[in-house]
């Protein structure tokens, strides 16, 4: 049943699971639905900060899911940040698996999830859609995955750059301090 | 200098959560910025005024170019489009900016020969996908570096390089040293070939080196190599045993020779092997593309001049053979960017540009256009198919035999076997009559289509001029055949009214993409500024009529660099007419009879000499 079309990226895998979480022991029955309505453009994400905002579509009703993701750990967002500093700047299946064995895993944790619709089961079709549409849009753009858990607004340490990064080629964004943009840093 | 004034912030930390609290830095007032240009080795100058980014300096063209800038609060950095003027760095040290900021000063300082810190405005250059910055380290090496090329290439080449040139060959030696091949993609013009031989050039000591392109190519190689390398030895291997290969060797190959006869290179260790119009390898399964990769090869660098971000297999293919540790699974490379792409990802197009940027340069004319002057001309040697040589020898062998007469006579048969001999080189169709199949039958037919082709990919319409109206006839339908474009002809047969709507019809936006001319026709008069890239298709002997003639596209209203291409056949009379360029170039006056007069004023002996193939190898 796994539908390889949705988290083929690492980054994007995270989501599939909040769909698809391993402890269900047997597939949710909403989950074929839920991929078609995010593959059929039912789902528009906005984003503000860490909030996830959609607006669902389903026959003639719409939904708007609000999913609210805790900000990323400073020491992932260091971590992330350190590694993103090098040879080539690429948020790779291989960064994230470096990033999650030195204890740092990037998954985004999820503070609340809301449902405008009326349906009384825990998780709603809405709900599954919109898990669906972020991982397709990560795996299309990793850069997201990190951009709704804060990392693009927390600063990893910027003006301390370490000291291997030395006759690197690029250094992450966020790990600069803004303080030294027109004058170097002593 | 504001500088000095600035209270010392770098340890204290606000996360941006903090708003407000941090103080306006005095130096972002209003200053002129320095930010290093990598690819092109030049520098980005731009303002910073009243918190945001100002107008470019008034110091020459504005061109747009992504930065990385502090959001207004200063209290983050994000990528913004930011409006610059490119000035190469000779110029930084002269150039008038009001209130300089320290970007400037510290740039101006490294190429004075100082090395002071650099802030982060002198070298934000972003990556692709925008997560990243360029480090200091990184832009202070390559301006280094690309600087003691520059004084090596001085020396080693006849030629002087343009700065983005001298990257070029900087570039090309970081990469081989780094990842062991590279992708040299420059839109055509731009010197890939003098580049490529600046690179291959400064490895000569170190073993023999290959290089391989399009049959019609090889000469135009030797050429080149013995114009701005005469260090280097070219030698060109058609098949059988291999000249002798030692340091300085340069071995030129066109790629049928590779597919018959690859085996024959295997048993050697080539320091560089160079894949010019490296499409030809686009198929990995072809017999020609696994000849190449069974090369042993020190290092590997292919050359290509169309959008390589429009051929996506094609891409995978050059990336493949020149750093196959990188991008070694095709499947995985067609999920991750293809099919997004073809999708329309720009997401997935940025991270593609992120993945290749490594071992793949490619520059655009436009991105270096202050660099350039506002006309490159490229002189391209072809070289004769076997039915082009055997041709051009029996028609030469028979008006020896026929002899050549005295007075008018003479004249008039030394104007013949010119015209003939010429037409041999455009295409040996044009004095049999067999004009079925026109593709790989002439060297020239075959380059001038190469570059039509790239100039398509790229929309850039081009002129076609020819002094032969059964050349120009030809032509047409070789780009029907090919390409299917529908290229109009004006020559002298048209009236007055069907030319003014040729002219009319082209320079429109979505006029035809290619138009040939007769030089006599078209040569004057007109305005024809849609197109900035003319081809010479054959050599006429006074300058000025050819330069007249390019001027169609070089006049006012032209806003691009103009590329000039002339096709002179290698080892025939059209490289007598050629060198005779360089005598006349000062003395325009010189009219086109009275070159033909002074050949018919030689005697014999000196005459078919100057017709007479001269051969090669
Ligand atoms: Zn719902």
């Amino acid at each position: 049943m796994a539908d390889h079309d949705y988290g083929y990226t690492t980054w994007g895998k995270d989501w599939v699971r909040f769909a698809e979480s391993l402890r269900q022991t047997r597939p949710d029955p909403q989950l074929p639905s839920a991929r078609r309505m995010a593959r059929d453009g039912k789902v528009q994400i906005t984003f503000d900060d860490r909030t996830v905002r959609a607006v669902v579509q389903r026959g003639r009703g719409t939904s708007v899911v609000t999913i609210e993701v805790a900000p990323m750990s400073a020491e992932a967002t260091a971590e992330i940040s350190r590694r993103l500093s090098g040879i080539q700047p690429l948020l790779t299946d291989d960064l994230y698996r470096a990033v999650a064995d030195a204890g740092h895993p990037p998954a985004p944790v999820l503070d609340s999830v809301d449902c405008s619709c009326p349906a009384g089961t825990p998780r709603c079709v809405h709900e599954l859609a919109v898990y669906y549409d972020m991982a397709r849009r990560i795996d299309d753009d990793p850069r997201i995955a990190l951009d709704v858990q804060g990392f693009f607004h927390a600063s990893a340490g910027g003006g301390q750059a370490p000291a291997e990064a030395t006759a690197q080629r690029w250094i992450a964004l966020n790990s600069l301090d803004p303080a030294a943009y027109f004058t170097a840093a002593e | 200098m504001t500088a000095s004034t600035l209270p010392k912030t770098g340890q204290q930390l606000i996360p941006a959560d903090a708003k407000g609290t941090r103080q306006k830095l005095p130096e972002a007032r209003s200053a002129g910025q320095a930010t290093y240009l990598p690819d092109r080795h030049m520098f980005a100058l731009w303002t910073w005024s009243g918190g945001a980014v100002g107008a470019a300096p008034p110091v020459g063209d504005v061109e747009t170019v992504p930065l990385v800038v502090p959001t207004p609060d200063l209290g983050r950095l994000r990528v913004a489009d930011v409006d610059c003027v490119l000035v190469e760095p000779d110029r930084l040290v002269a150039v008038p900016l009001d209130s300089p900021g320290r970007s400037v000063d510290a740039w101006r300082s490294w190429i004075a020969g100082g090395e002071p810190a650099l802030p982060i405005a002198a070298h934000a250059v972003p990556d692709a996908t925008g997560v990243a910055v360029t480090t200091a380290e990184h832009a202070s090496g390559v301006f280094r570096r690309t600087t003691s090329v520059g004084a090596e290439m001085r020396t080693a080449l006849t030629a002087e390089l343009r700065p983005y040139q001298v990257r070029g060959v900087s570039w090309l030696r970081e990469t081989i040293e780094t990842h062991g091949g590279a992708v040299l993609a420059d839109e055509m013009g731009l010197g890939k070939t003098l580049q490529t031989i600046g690179c291959v050039a400064g490895r000569a000591e170190k073993g023999p080196q290959l290089l391989v392109c399009p049959t019609s190519l090889v000469g135009n190689w030797a050429h080149e190599i013995a114009r701005f390398a005469p260090g280097l030895r070219a030698a060109i291997w058609r098949g059988g045993p291999l000249p002798e290969v030692g340091n300085g060797t340069v071995v030129l190959t066109g790629y049928p020779t590779l597919r018959m006869h690859g085996p024959a290179l295997a048993g050697i260790r080539w320091r560089t092997a160079v894949f010019d119009e490296a499409q030809a390898l686009k198929n990995p399964r072809t017999q020609v593309s696994k000849a190449a990769r069974t090369i042993a090869a020190g290092a590997r660098i292919a050359l290509t001049g169309t959008p390589v971000e429009n051929h996506l297999d094609e891409l995978w293919a050059l990336l493949n053979l020149v750093a196959p540790h990188l991008f070694g699974n095709r499947a995985q490379f067609r999920r991750r960017f293809v099919r997004p792409i073809s999708d329309g990802s720009p997401a997935a197009s940025a991270r593609l540009r992120g993945a290749i940027e490594p071992i793949v340069l490619m520059r655009k004319k436009s991105q270096v256009a202050g660099s350039l002057p506002p006309k490159i001309h490229a002189d391209l040697r072809c070289d004769l198919t076997e039915e082009q040589e055997r041709l051009y020898d029996r028609l030469l062998e028979q008006v020896i035999d026929d002899g050549f007469g005295s007075g008018t006579e003479r004249q008039t048969k030394v104007l013949a076997v010119l015209t003939s001999l010429k037409q041999v080189c455009n295409h040996p169709g044009l004095i049999t009559d067999d004009l079925g199949e026109l593709s790989g039958r002439s060297g020239k037919l075959d380059l001038c289509t190469d570059i039509v082709a790239s100039n398509l990919e790229n929309d850039a319409p081009t002129l076609v001029f020819t002094q032969y109206r059964q050349t120009g006839e030809l032509l047409v339908r070789h780009f029907a055949e090919r390409f299917g474009v529908n290229a109009p002809f004006f020559h002298g047969g048209l009236n007055q009214e069907r030319r003014a709507d040729i002219v009319r019809r082209f320079q429109s936006d979505d006029g035809p993409k290619v138009l040939v001319l007769s030089l006599k026709a078209g040569g004057t008069g007109l305005t024809l500024t849609r197109a900035a890239d003319v081809i010479h298709f054959d050599r006429w002997w006074n300058p000025a009529v050819e330069a007249q003639a390019s001027d169609r596209v070089h006049r006012i209203g032209q806003t691009r660099t103009v590329t000039v291409t002339t096709l002179t056949t290698g080892t025939t009379v059209e490289e007598h007419i050629a060198a005779m360029h360089d005598h006349k170039s000062a003395l325009s006056d010189i009219t086109d009879t009275s070159s033909v007069a002074e050949l018919t004023r030689l005697d014999d002996d000196r005459l078919i000499e100057v017709l007479r193939r001269k051969r090669v190898d």
